[in-house]
């Protein structure tokens, strides 16, 4: 008897906790106080899920890897792109940003060029992932710098999120799978912070006002 | 040997005069369909010159590429009509539908023709399967306009989104045809699923048609 391989696994439970999220937080929308915002990241969370369908089918039924560009790296960078316009649905300051706001994605155009030059020779697949993860980094960094202390946890699971997937493009084998696992109990804690998030920020503004 | 610019014309032709007798909504269903039409020959066109640059098997190209060129063809005229003539979300997803169904008809001509000796059952199951699953990525991508209809300045990031999604359904359905058995079974079943999923959801109102008039 044999057993699907760990990253196989680690897949395949992403996908299960991703599917369960979307249901919970479609329904839990309309019970916040800003909906728009929770079923947009639940579109986002689905994109994700989509990716990670078409990934663990390939690796199931073709027992490889997809090589180069594939739907999932389409569906992953659609994800990313919603996440980046959440942060500026719930507001970014247009003020101008702090050195380090800058410095964040600068990190990631750094950590994108050494996957280039360091491990792989697929160009346009990195370039893409570079400059969607590079605009996230700044709207992560400019989005924390914004917001009220309420706020600051979403951004922080937003920042870790993006550390575990830049993390991922620089390791494979255990590590890799060991941060997929990561990834999952951070894509468990978002919505959840989210949620949370979103109802203190509402509370405090009242509260400012009155 | 039959030219798919052949059958192009064969189809076109009768909706082309459709579209000078009709009013309404009957002429701009025609237009889309006819659209879908156009459609699918250029991603056809796209696909051949792809294959040949790229040296993709055609199975691998219809896992890798082919789901691409054949949404973004689809997508193209839905959002130009959506961005520029700003219709309401009934006629997004009328043109969506009509989009897709103008496609999947055009396809499903193409293989009849090319391949004669297709059985009436391999018919039937092309005929729900890649014919639903046209039509059904082109449907969600019209629900998908109507949702985000209202939020104008978020559209580039969203589309990428939405274009993303009907992508990998598609390439999934690919995929699972690829391979013999039960796999290649439940993606044919995959566009009907799909289908009565998206029904189901709507009509029961927890839906995005529901959600275009609350907030």
């Amino acid at each position: 008897m044999t057993i699907w391989p760990l990253e196989t696994i680690s897949n395949v439970i992403q996908m299960l906790a991703l599917l369960v999220l979307v249901v919970f937080l479609w329904f839990r929308a309309d019970k916040t106080k800003r909906p728009m915002v929770v079923k947009f990241y639940t579109f986002g969370l689905f994109s994700y899920f989509m990716g990670d369908l078409f990934w663990a089918l390939y690796q199931l039924l073709l027992n490889e890897a997809p090589d180069g560009f594939s739907a999932s790296d389409l569906v992953w960078l659609g994800s990313f792109c919603i996440f980046t316009g959440i942060i500026q649905m719930l507001g970014v300051d247009n003020m101008k940003q702090p050195w380090w706001v800058w410095a964040v994605p600068a990190i990631v155009v750094a950590n994108a060029v050494s996957w280039d030059l360091l491990w792989s020779d697929n160009y346009i697949n990195n370039g893409l992932w570079g400059v969607v993860l590079t605009i996230y980094a700044w709207y992560i960094a400019a989005g924390f710098n914004s917001a009220g202390k309420a706020m600051k946890p979403y951004y922080i699971s937003n920042a870790t999120m993006l550390l575990v997937d830049l993390i991922m493009f620089q390791s494979w084998g255990i590590v890799y799978t060991i941060m997929n696992f990561v990834m999952t109990a951070n894509m468990i804690v978002m919505p959840l912070l989210l949620l949370r998030c979103i109802e203190r920020d509402a509370d405090d503004r009242e509260g400012a006002e009155q | 040997m039959t030219y798919v610019e052949n059958i192009f014309v064969c189809i076109a032709v009768p909706l082309a005069v459709a579209i000078a007798f009709t009013k309404g909504g009957s002429r701009r269903f025609c237009v889309f369909l006819l659209t879908g039409l156009v459609a699918c020959l250029l991603s056809a066109y796209i696909n051949s010159f792809l294959v040949s640059v790229t040296h993709y098997s055609t199975s691998r190209a219809a896992v890798y590429f082919t789901p691409i060129t054949e949404e973004l063809m689809k997508l193209c005229p839905v959002l130009f009509y959506f961005l520029i003539m700003e219709p309401d979300s009934d006629r997004i997803i009328s043109a969506a539908v009509a989009v897709g169904v103008g496609f999947a008809t055009f396809e499903n001509c193409c293989y009849l023709i090319t391949n004669e000796a297709v059985t009436f059952s391999e018919v039937l199951i092309r005929g729900l399967a890649v014919g639903v699953m046209h039509t059904i990525c082109t449907i969600i991508t019209g629900l998908m306009l109507v949702w985000f209809a209202k939020y104008r300045r978020m559209t580039p990031v969203f589309m990428l989104g939405v274009f993303a999604i009907a992508v990998t359904i598609h390439a999934v359905y690919n995929l699972l045809v690829y391979v013999p058995g039960l796999s290649r079974e439940i993606g044919f079943a995959m566009p009907i699923l799909i289908l009565a999923a998206v029904l189901i959801i709507e009509k029961s109102g927890v839906g995005i048609l529901n959600d275009r008039d609350k907030y």
